[in-house]
């Protein structure tokens, strides 16, 4: 009974809950785009608008997502689907280890659903403004932020989708893919062993490019890793 | 080069499932399961080199290796849109306005009959 009058939704969670949507909405700016930009491709590459919006609203991570069309769409196999999405996303648990001991003494529902809406975005916002938020209830903040970022990123790729679906046949959509890998890549590389890994990583795997089923992508992957794990020491 | 469109449907969605669970997998993993433990600052600082390695190794090959066979001319459009988008992400980090300046560039090229 006293868990039951714990766990209650009152003024100051649903407060809480308000200000991380607010603080999510400059955010947009960044996010939907890219969601709608993931709506065009998944329809542009053959996948259906149902297909596509599912698949952002349960992977819920823009990056991967276009990995995984442009390897689909060249008829690789599915484990490097897989291993490629892992790869990308592996920076989620990196996430989740810090957000662990926050969520320590939620019940499992709020570690599930909180775990689902995990992404850099509402990772970055709970990091700056978590401290500054009630103990025990911060956790509302989150759901707020999270919640509303999964919505417009779901949103966007129905959107897009639609939008997709009126592209001209003559638009070069095999360029898109690169472009936007290109667009990404830029923001993250923070100093020298990041850009050779890069560098080492896009020379190789293009030397590469022959190779069955897209094995390159691991084999440059691998390269960029070693050179880019021995500049780091 | 599409080959989504003749996917089986049912494989399509296996696809889906496959990353979604994967992708989850890693979110859950430390709030659900072992939440005491503490990564060291050294392997975060060496797990943040792998997701430039595979946008790069991801965004490269398209420009020189396209239907199976390489393409080194410098007048290459998809080089050329791609050399074009790489100095406005490193300038702006504007995702649109990387894809935009990689398209006008594109379509610049097509359009100029060089040589």
């Amino acid at each position: 009974m006293r868990r039951l009058l714990e766990s209650r939704v009152d003024d100051e969670d649903r407060s809480l809950f308000v200000a991380g949507v607010k603080d999510s909405l400059p955010l947009l700016t960044g996010i939907v785009p890219f969601s709608i930009i993931v709506g065009i491709t998944g329809v542009e590459f053959g996948l259906t608008a149902i297909e596509i919006s599912v698949m952002s609203a349960l992977a819920y991570a823009g990056s991967s997502q276009l990995a995984a069309i442009f390897l689909m769409a060249d008829n690789t196999t599915i484990f490097l689907v897989v291993v490629t999405a892992v790869l990308i996303n592996v920076r989620f648990a990196i996430y989740s280890a810090s957000m662990a001991p926050r969520f320590q003494s939620l019940s499992w529902l709020k570690k599930v659903v909180y775990s689902f809406l995990l992404v850099d975005t509402i990772y970055a916002l709970s990091m700056s403004r978590f401290p500054e938020r009630k103990a025990g209830r911060s956790h509302w903040y989150y759901f707020g932020g999270g919640l509303a970022l999964w919505s417009f990123w779901t949103l966007g790729t129905v959107i897009g989708a639609g939008m997709g679906v009126g592209v001209p046949e003559s638009f070069p959509v095999d360029l898109v893919l690169p472009l936007v890998f290109i667009a990404l890549l830029f923001p993250i590389l923070e100093g020298r062993p990041s850009a050779a890994t890069a560098v080492v990583a896009g020379g190789v795997a293009t030397v590469a490019a022959p190779l069955d089923y897209n094995f390159g992508l691991l084999v440059g992957v691998g390269c960029g890793l070693v050179v880019g794990v021995s500049l780091n020491r | 080069m599409s080959g989504i469109a003749t996917m089986p449907t049912a494989w399509v969605w296996i696809h889906i499932l496959a990353i979604a669970v994967a992708t989850y997998a890693l979110r859950v993993s430390f709030i659900g399961l072992f939440s005491y433990y503490e990564v060291p600052e050294g392997i975060k600082d060496q797990m943040s080199l792998i997701p430039p390695a595979v946008l790069a190794a991801l965004a490269v090959p398209p420009l020189f290796y396209r239907d199976g066979g390489f393409y080194l001319s410098p007048l290459n459009p998809f080089l050329i849109a791609g050399l074009t988008a790489a100095l406005v992400a490193w300038r702006t980090e504007s995702l649109i306005g990387t894809i935009v300046s990689g398209f006008g560039a594109y379509f610049l090229v097509t359009a100029v009959p060089i040589a």
